[in-house]
């Protein structure tokens, strides 16, 4: 016995073919500015060394659309983890309490917020309506300090021990790379990003 | 590092001592400003601040001069760990926070002892009397214990101090807090507040390798009798002190002390100091400035001019008992200057004193000094002293003294250093309380007789800190 394809069968494929290329359109288009591309990476020293850790390297304006989501900062130790945190415009973080003493979280920076203090295992949450860099104070613990920089876009890195850094997934263009730091400066790049290739750029800080 | 002024024992002795016993002890090593704990702070050598301590490079004089900091931003260079007491964006909630600071994890304390050994050639001389003519003398092999403190509130206010401890008893020496960059830009405003030695030289108040101090002490009513402690140009007392380097060239100071009195009173002693330096390092190091020779941080081609005003009123307990007021007017000018290793500081004041004796007698007082060194090697440094001192009281005759100290500083280790110097005096006449407060030995057979050049003593000095 053979099957036959029927006309009914033929327009169920195409019904369906149309489906999954409309639904492959639609999240190409969503996620399109923000899809893979290229890397940026490079290496930053700083002039006194002791502050290179406290450095983040960003994309300063890259178009397209982010999806908000959500990221966590903890207070355990009586430190902020981690101790430099990056997101996004838009983004919320979730402030946990893992230590065995209550803690408070506010920032002086930008649109500025006190979150209120909160026990162990309590949290708090706050979404970031402006870009830049927030310092983190927990009023009961004056020395604790954590940093949290919303980025315009998602593009950014926190440097590592040696000063490192990897920005992976960057849309093909020209960009103005820039870089953060606690004490020191450099002046701005700029970079363009090859799909699938890799940019080096390096700053060096200094007062 | 010993601070050991002849003065300091003379108030404590004399009710049961002869006065010029101390004077032997003026011989010895001097109190530091740089301290281990300094070292410790930065992460770095005695000799980035020193030649040999407590003298100091022109880099160290310029980070004492700045407030006991580093140049550029204090904090850059601090290699010790610290604890932070808030965060520096806290300041943007001031008033509604305490203005943040840090302090060290570890104490900065530093500890340091010192003494000598003393060697009388000659029996006749007054220092072996001094020494009740033992030709050795071992009592002060380890004569001082100190313990200095040293750091900063944050990179605009920090603190000194020092305790001394040894036979006579345990004193403050210093403790100031220095609040600096208050106006005008870095180094140009500055206040110290606490028991320091008042600024009247653009150099360390101990900046000589074979004195205790740069400028010879007179201790004047000591000279004429005063039982109680006396005022001098190189004492510490408590005081608010403007400081400040301008254009890295010019420094100056301005400032009240509480002086020298046997009852509380208004305090009435004023000082100013201009300084300006020529060549060589600016004042306050900043500017990337460097030695031309690393090899040798402390060579330099420069010099300094400096002058000094002092108005002091002091009560203090006259010979026969009775209290008396002295004021005296003081100036003085000094030049150093330095040919790479080689350093000559030439300086003379004056004290113009309206009643050091009972019956209100005045005197004017003449300190003359020089003293020139060789930086032969970092670890080793020669140098010869010479200092004059006159007195012309209203009533009686005038006296003078005259000292040369050969000798030579040696490191055997950054912060293990001897001293070995040769004590030469001569004398025309003695004031009524003898030489030995203002650091002198000789003895005239008369008040109006003299000493020709004798040896009053060698000195075997050894001093470490840690």
């Amino acid at each position: 016995m053979r099957f036959h394809t029927t006309r009914f069968q033929a327009s169920v494929v195409q019904t369906v073919r149309a489906v999954f290329v409309t639904a492959g359109v639609v999240a190409g288009l969503s996620g399109m500015a923000f899809a893979a591309g290229g890397t940026v990476s490079g290496k930053v020293d700083a002039t006194p060394a002791k502050y290179l850790e406290e450095t983040v390297v960003y994309l300063k304006e890259v178009p397209g659309k982010h999806a908000p989501g959500t990221e966590n900062m903890d207070q355990k130790g009586m430190k902020f983890i981690p101790h430099i945190l990056t997101v996004t415009l838009g983004d919320s973080v979730d402030f946990l309490n893992h230590d065995s003493v209550a803690h408070n979280v506010y920032s002086p920076d930008n649109e500025t917020y006190n979150l209120g203090s909160f026990k162990p295992e309590e949290k708090r949450s706050y979404t970031f309506k402006t870009a830049g860099m927030y310092t983190q104070l927990c009023s009961i613990h004056p020395e604790m300090l954590g940093f949290i920089f919303v980025g315009q876009n998602p593009y950014s890195a926190v440097v590592d021990k040696e000063g490192s850094f990897t920005i992976k997934d960057v849309p093909a263009g020209s960009y103005t790379i820039a870089v953060w730091n606690s004490h020191l400066k450099a002046a701005d790049k700029k970079v363009t990003v090859a799909e699938g290739q890799s940019a080096e750029v390096s700053f060096s800080l200094h007062r | 590092m010993a601070h050991w002024s002849s003065q300091r024992f003379v108030h404590r002795l004399l009710p049961v001592c002869v006065p010029w016993l101390a004077v032997i002890f003026a011989l010895t090593a001097q109190p530091a400003r740089g301290i281990p704990a300094f070292a410790r702070k930065y992460g770095t050598s005695c000799l980035t601040c020193h030649t040999i301590y407590p003298k100091l490079n022109p880099f160290g004089e310029a980070f004492r001069r700045n407030g006991y900091r580093f140049p550029g931003v204090d904090s850059d260079a601090v290699k010790h760990e610290t604890i932070a007491l808030g965060q520096d964006a806290a300041k943007k909630q001031f008033p509604n926070s305490v203005w943040p600071g840090a302090v060290p994890a570890s104490i900065p304390i530093a500890l340091g002892f010192d003494g000598q050994a003393v060697f009388h050639p000659k029996a006749s001389a007054g220092g072996t009397q001094a020494d009740n003519g033992a030709k050795v003398n071992l009592t002060d092999l380890v004569g001082e214990a100190h313990v200095w403190a040293g750091g900063s509130f944050d990179d605009q206010i920090t603190f000194f101090g020092q305790v001394t401890t040894d036979d006579t008893g345990t004193s403050i020496e210093q403790a100031s807090v220095h609040f600096n960059d208050l106006l005008f830009g870095k180094h140009y405003f500055n206040v110290a507040v606490g028991k320091d030695v008042p600024t009247i030289s653009s150099f360390g108040s101990h900046s000589s390798y074979l004195a205790d101090t740069l400028l010879p002490a007179l201790s004047t009513t000591a000279l004429y009798g005063a039982t109680s402690e006396s005022w001098n140009v190189t004492n510490e007392y408590n005081e608010i002190e403007v400081t400040g380097t301008v254009g890295g060239r010019l420094d100056y100071s301005v400032g009240v002390n509480a002086g020298s009195n046997i009852n509380v009173q208004n305090p009435n002693d004023f000082y100013a100091h201009l300084g300006y330096k020529f060549g060589g390092m600016p004042l306050d190091a900043e500017a990337s400035s460097a030695p031309p020779d690393p090899m040798k941080p402390w060579a330099e081609r420069s010099v300094t001019l400096d002058g000094f005003y002092y108005r002091s009123i002091s009560q203090f307990t006259a010979a026969d008992g009775s209290s008396l007021s002295d004021g005296a007017k003081t100036y003085g000018g000094a030049i150093r200057a330095q040919l790479d290793s080689w350093e000559l500081n030439t300086g003379l004041y004056k004290e113009q004193h309206d009643a050091v004796m009972v019956g209100a007698t005045g005197v004017d007082a003449t300190a003359q000094y020089n003293e020139l060194s060789w930086v032969a090697y970092p670890w080793l440094v020669p140098a010869v002293r010479l200092e004059y001192l006159r007195l012309r009281p209203d009533v009686g005759p005038e006296v003078t003294d005259a000292r040369w100290i050969l000798g030579a500083a040696i490191l055997a280790r950054p912060n293990l250093k001897f001293t070995v110097t040769g004590w030469i005096e001569s004398a025309s006449g003695a004031p009524p309380g003898g030489w030995g407060p203002a650091g002198g030995f000789a003895i005239p057979a008369t008040p109006t007789g003299s000493v020709g050049r004798e040896i009053e003593a060698i000195t075997v000095g050894m001093a470490f800190a840690f």
